[in-house]
């Protein structure tokens, strides 16, 4: 006989083709015999030939499964034929003829093929033909040639074997020794099953030591016969837990540790994790961890224990009530069998990899968490073994890479269905995570964040934000960049350039922190959001103690305090909402409040690049405070904010963009208006006269009109609900005057005329003038006398002269006419409705 | 041509994030050609980029809390016949008075003014021109004064709560109808062009514009979700202040005395509830979608309330000039 090991693929291609020819014609053959009337014998002679096939050895094992697969089909109709044509008795004395057939290959296949139909007759003796047929495959002992026979005889009585259990109270001792039950066929299956498995482990050892490779795909693609057996033991319906766990189970181990093979033991505790049901392997834990402790050392215990676990998990979402109900009477303590094999293993695998070690605690704390999601205990002693494990190997660099440690601590938190359970775990997650390096703490308390934000829990006591800011520790303190700290020292000239603005600085300062890091800030601000407590006061309390925890974080600050000033406001606004800013003793509580606004924005203001924010705060502050009628700490706030713009402002777009900001509050601030106007006044001379102190003219020039608003201020009030509709619109009818100084009003106009006229640019002061015409008319139409039709009159012609002084109306002119002419067409449209422009020469 | 009008996030200070139900319906390279953005986005480097996104075509103005000095304080767009002119708001004075608004847009010789700045969203026209506030996409707190509306819905709550103290109690109220949309001197006279607008709108409603229908499946989209879910609704369904309908709301009379002067204690401050006010503090998410087709604006303006995205419609049409 050939050899294997000799052959080409060119030459084992040529042997296939000819086995091919040669089984299709002799199945041709043989049924042609099947049809003719006593040819059986000739049939069986061309059977017999084609089963000849199955002795090669030149093959590979796919290519062999191709001739097996056309010689099956050929024996169905052989069998099919035995079936129809011959009565019982003949049947008997065929499977002892067939026998005598002169290869074992062939004669195995035919006996199998007869006895198997025997098999199915009435009154066959069913036990015997099993029991006869399993030893006579004993004599195959080549691998492959052993393997598919087995298989084939798996095959053949897939629908034959007993699957009921025999009652012995009406069954007749002598029916069960001949017919058999369902403990026969078990044992039938499991012998198969060693016996294949024998042969396949061998298969590994055949042939050269340089085709180890060659042999393990092989042995791969060998497997599912091997496989097959533990399927048709999975599918015996007569089988439950407890019977699988004592007669089954043991018997498949055994063969699988005994075996000492790396592949046979990974794929076949795979494939019994995979087909039998999960509830038998919830009371089976023991003997399988037993197992998996005496396995080959190679073997990787962390896929078989991370497969069971998926399986085990999987289970709580298919059937959780079932898993509800095992979880609530304790029958089987899940979580303390894995955990004392994960002590086991500790202890007995000591080699095992940390990364293999560290992904079975993951799974494990996943399983935890799916099983018992309230025992939190659980987690912690995992953890406890992963912080063991940590200082025993955990500097090893490769693992640091590995991010193996990251996963174990984001188990937890995605598997909770509510995030707030991560904060019941204590010291040993807590210690394992400060164990961690920086950037992995950063990473983790990031996600933490994010799923916090994306579930939208809130934070509603001490304890909750106790905890909630242990984790988010490392978004605080950030260790200096040594990179950074190099560059500043390297140029001390960036910082102290004289004249530089602020908005250079807020640049330069800005800069210097990387988008990571305004991320991760970013992130902290909307942490803060979270904070809730119905309870103002109780509110409060919490956002003093966010802010004693953010004080660390030293400059960056300017990220998470603007956060705690905003939702301060809000509790204020809240607290005068329902009326609780009356009395004194109230008044007193809400002044701790603004305290700790002025604190947040003190600290932001010891860096100078946070002069606009401060500014803004303060501004902030103000508004609300007048809103809750609290008018002088509105005024102190105020003053802060001149203070800051007195200071720090320098860059003379930002002081004109602060002067609109502050001149739109000073306006809404109609309590302090009404309570204390000297206070107001004082604020709004000052305002105005920042006004007239803007460095280029045309921005101060606007200034000073805009603060004439200043000056007449004037209240929404409801429109009467009686009012007629047809009514000519008056326009004081829906508005109450809170301030009216027409002449200060008419002052500043005066004045930002004269500014415009001292530029020198005709266009520039002509697009004054125009605008200037323009705010004019708003006190014109509420009401303020000063503001007269004369007056209005004296700037059109004063403009009308000055385009008339230009000549001819073309280039920048040109925009700056079109304004004009727009101008006075609006006042010729508000003459159909207001009969005070009547008189307006437009 | 579909502009997206929307800005005022405030975050991370003072929102987390827009509305998830928005983020849905803003998708990044969607039928928007150009995003308008009023300010007030630059403090949150995603955000910034997730409105980048959306239309290669980006343009904003700086807002008051914008520290970007680079960035332009107004902006002026030409679309066909119309023009369309962006500002953050915070320089008009006095901030969103509808005069101070009509001054601005006569200055920079615009059709359209979208301004921002008071995050309360709204759209009127008034002088022939059509003022449009997106409001802010993410509802963040405004230190601005809260709105007639919701200081009336506050107060009633309030009402109830003490009628629930004390049944033996008898308030005198009286009933009053006070119309909400009207509040300036100008009010009546936005709220009939506003009415006539919409009747325009109403005739013109069988044109259809390509825009128009895409449009319009959005809002019947959005209408039939809160269909379903009219169980939910309860009597404190906030409109916005640019609702078409004129919706009317009683107010109940103060009544003085007794009634203030609570027992005043730490025990009674640490029993103090306000999760009731909480869904009426904060400002509505908004933000606007403009059709831009020849010399007519369509516009949607889309609100979040009660968890579900509404959407108004409002047509302005440029008057043409002799």
């Amino acid at each position: 006989m050939s050899n294997r090991n000799n052959i080409t693929p060119g030459e084992q291609a040529k042997v296939l083709d000819n086995s091919i020819t040669v089984i299709r014609q002799q199945v041709a053959l043989m049924r042609k015999c099947l049809e003719t009337k006593n040819h059986f014998m000739d049939a069986l002679k061309h059977a017999s030939t084609f089963l000849n096939e199955l002795r090669t050895n030149s093959l590979t094992p796919k290519q062999y499964y191709e001739l097996y697969i056309m010689v099956y089909e050929g024996l169905e109709y052989l069998s099919q034929d035995l079936k129809d044509t011959h009565p019982n008795n003949h049947l008997a004395d065929l499977y002892e003829l067939v026998q005598y057939a002169g290869n074992i290959v062939p004669r195995l296949y035919l006996m199998i093929t007869v006895g198997t139909v025997y098999m199915g007759v009435k009154d066959a003796p069913v036990k015997e033909i099993m029991t006869d047929m399993m030893e006579m495959c004993r004599g195959v002992q080549h691998p492959i040639r052993g393997l598919f026979l087995r298989y084939y005889l798996s095959q053949r009585t897939k629908d034959l074997l007993p699957t009921e259990f025999s009652d012995p109270s009406t069954e007749k001792k002598d029916e069960l020794a001949l017919k058999g039950d369902v403990s026969d066929s078990i044992q039938f299956i499991i012998t198969n099953f060693i016996e294949m498995n024998k042969l396949w482990v061998r298969w590994q050892h055949q042939g050269h030591s340089s085709e180890h490779r060659k042999r393990v795909e092989e042995r791969k693609e060998l497997q599912i016969l091997v496989g097959s057996n533990l399927v048709r033991l999975s599918q015996l319906d007569a089988i439950d837990r407890v019977y699988y766990k004592k007669h089954i189970l043991p018997l498949i181990l055994e063969q699988i540790v005994k075996c000492r093979d790396l592949i046979a033991q990974e794929y076949l505790l795979d494939v019994i994790i995979q087909v039998f049901p999960d509830e038998f392997h919830l009371i089976t834990l023991d003997e399988f961890f037993d197992a998996t402790l005496n396995l080959d050392p190679h073997v990787s215990i962390k896929s078989i224990v991370l497969t069971l676990v998926d399986r085990l998990i999987g289970f709580k979402k298919r059937e959780p009530d079932y898993v509800a109900k095992v979880v609530a009477d304790d029958s089987v303590d899940i979580f303390g069998k894995i955990i004392g094999f994960i002590d086991k293993l500790s202890q007995l695998k000591p080699d095992m990899s940390a990364t293999d070690y560290s992904s079975i605690l993951e799974s494990i704390s996943k399983l935890s968490i799916t099983y018992y999601p309230d025992r939190y205990a659980n987690i912690d002693s995992i953890f406890a073994h992963a912080t063991e494990l940590f200082k025993d190997k955990g500097s090893s660099p490769e693992l640091q890479a590995q991010n193996n440690w990251k996963t174990l601590l984001l188990a937890p938190i995605s598997m909770y269905s509510d995030v707030r359970s991560i904060l019941q775990l204590d010291n040993h997650y807590l210690e394992f995570f400060n164990l961690q390096s920086y950037q992995l703490r950063r990473s983790v308390s990031m996600e933490i964040v994010e799923k916090f934000l994306e579930e939208e829990v809130k934070i509603t006591t001490k304890e909750e934000l106790d905890k909630v800011f242990t984790v988010v520790q490392p978004l605080i303190v950030v260790p200096e960049d040594p990179t950074v700290k190099a560059l500043k020292l390297g140029d001390p000239a960036l910082n102290s350039l004289p004249g530089a603005s602020v908005a250079d600085t807020e640049t330069e300062e800005d800069s210097k922190d990387s988008l990571d890091i305004i991320l991760q800030q970013e992130s902290l601000a909307k942490l803060l959001q979270l904070i809730y407590n119905k309870n103002p006061y109780k509110h409060f309390e919490l956002l003093e103690i966010a802010r004693d925890y953010l004080q660390p974080a030293k400059q960056r600050v300017k990220y998470t305090y603007p956060t705690l000033v905003a939702m301060t406001l809000k509790l204020v606004r809240k607290l005068y909402l329902v009326k609780h800013i009356e009395t004194k003793r109230q008044k007193n509580k809400i002044a701790k409040f603004f305290t700790f606004i002025s604190g947040l924005i003190t600290v932001m203001g010891q860096h100078t690049y946070n002069a606009v924010d401060c500014f803004n705060l303060n501004l902030m502050t103000a508004e609300i405070a007048d809103e809750s009628k609290l008018v002088d700490i509105s005024y102190d706030f105020f003053i802060e904010s001149l203070v800051i713009y007195e200071q720090f402002f320098v860059d003379s777009r930002s002081q004109y963009q602060a002067l609109m900001s502050l001149i739109n509050k000073l306006i809404s601030a109609k309590n302090m208006i009404q309570q204390n106007v000297e206070n107001f006044d004082r604020l709004i001379t000052k305002t105005t006269l920042y006004s007239s102190k803007l460095l280029r003219k045309t921005d101060q020039c606007r200034a000073v009109y805009m603060s004439s608003h200043l000056w007449w201020i004037v209240e929404d009030v409801d429109d009467y609900g009686d009012a007629d509709e047809s009514e000519p619109i008056n326009a004081m009818m829906s508005h109450l005057s809170l301030k009216d100084d027409g002449k200060r009003v008419l002052e500043c106009l005066q004045k930002s005329l004269r500014i415009a006229d001292s530029i020198l640019d005709n266009n520039v002061s002509l697009e004054l003038f125009i605008e200037i015409l323009n705010q004019s008319l708003y006190f014109f139409i509420h009401g303020n006398e000063m503001v007269s039709v004369r007056y209005l009159n004296g700037l059109i012609e004063l403009i009308r002269n000055n385009f008339k002084a230009v000549g001819k109306i073309e280039g920048p002119f040109e925009a700056t006419w079109k304004h004009f002419d727009r101008t006075l067409k609006y006042i010729r449209e508000q003459k159909s409705i207001d009969p005070r422009f009547d008189e307006v020469n437009a | 041509m579909l502009v997206l009008a929307i800005g005022d996030f405030h975050i991370p200070e003072r929102a987390v994030d827009i509305p998830p139900k928005f983020k849905k319906l803003l998708q990044p390279r969607g039928k928007i050609q150009q995003v308008l953005c009023v300010g007030n986005v630059t403090s949150s480097p995603s955000s910034l980029q997730f409105l980048k996104s959306l239309s290669p075509d980006f343009q904003m103005v700086k807002g008051d809390h914008d520290k970007d000095l680079s960035l332009p304080l107004s902006l002026v767009f030409t679309y066909d016949k119309l023009k369309v002119g962006l500002i953050d708001g915070f320089e008009v004075v006095p901030k969103s008075d509808p005069l101070g608004l009509l001054a601005q847009a006569r200055m920079m010789d615009v059709d359209i003014l979208i301004y921002g700045s008071t995050h309360k969203v709204e759209a009127y026209t008034l002088d022939g021109k059509f003022f449009i506030n997106p409001g802010s996409a993410t509802g963040a707190f405004n230190a601005d004064s809260l709105g007639k509306e919701d200081l009336d819905i506050i107060e009633s709550i309030l009402k109830e709560d003490d009628e629930a103290d004390d049944d033996q109690e008898e308030i005198e109220g009286k009933s009053e109808e006070v119309d909400k949309g009207e509040k300036e001197e100008s009010g009546k006279e936005k709220e009939k062009e506003k009415e006539k607008e919409e009747e325009k709108d109403k005739e013109n409603g069988k044109e259809s514009e390509n825009g128009e229908k895409k449009g319009e499946k959005d809002v019947e989209k959005v209408e039939q979700k809160t269909d379903n879910d009219k169980s939910d609704n309860t009597e404190s369904n906030v409109q916005p202040d640019t609702d078409a309908k004129e919706t009317t709301t009683n107010t109940v009379e103060k009544t003085d005395g007794g009634k203030d002067e609570l027992v005043d204690d730490d025990d009674e401050d640490d029993k103090l509830d306000t999760s009731e006010i909480e869904p009426y503090l904060d400002p509505i998410p908004s933000f606007c979608l403009l059709d831009l087709q020849g010399s007519t604006c369509t516009l949607y303006l889309y609100t979040l309330i009660d968890g579900e995205v509404k959407v108004d419609k409002l047509t302005y049409r440029k008057e043409e000039s002799a």
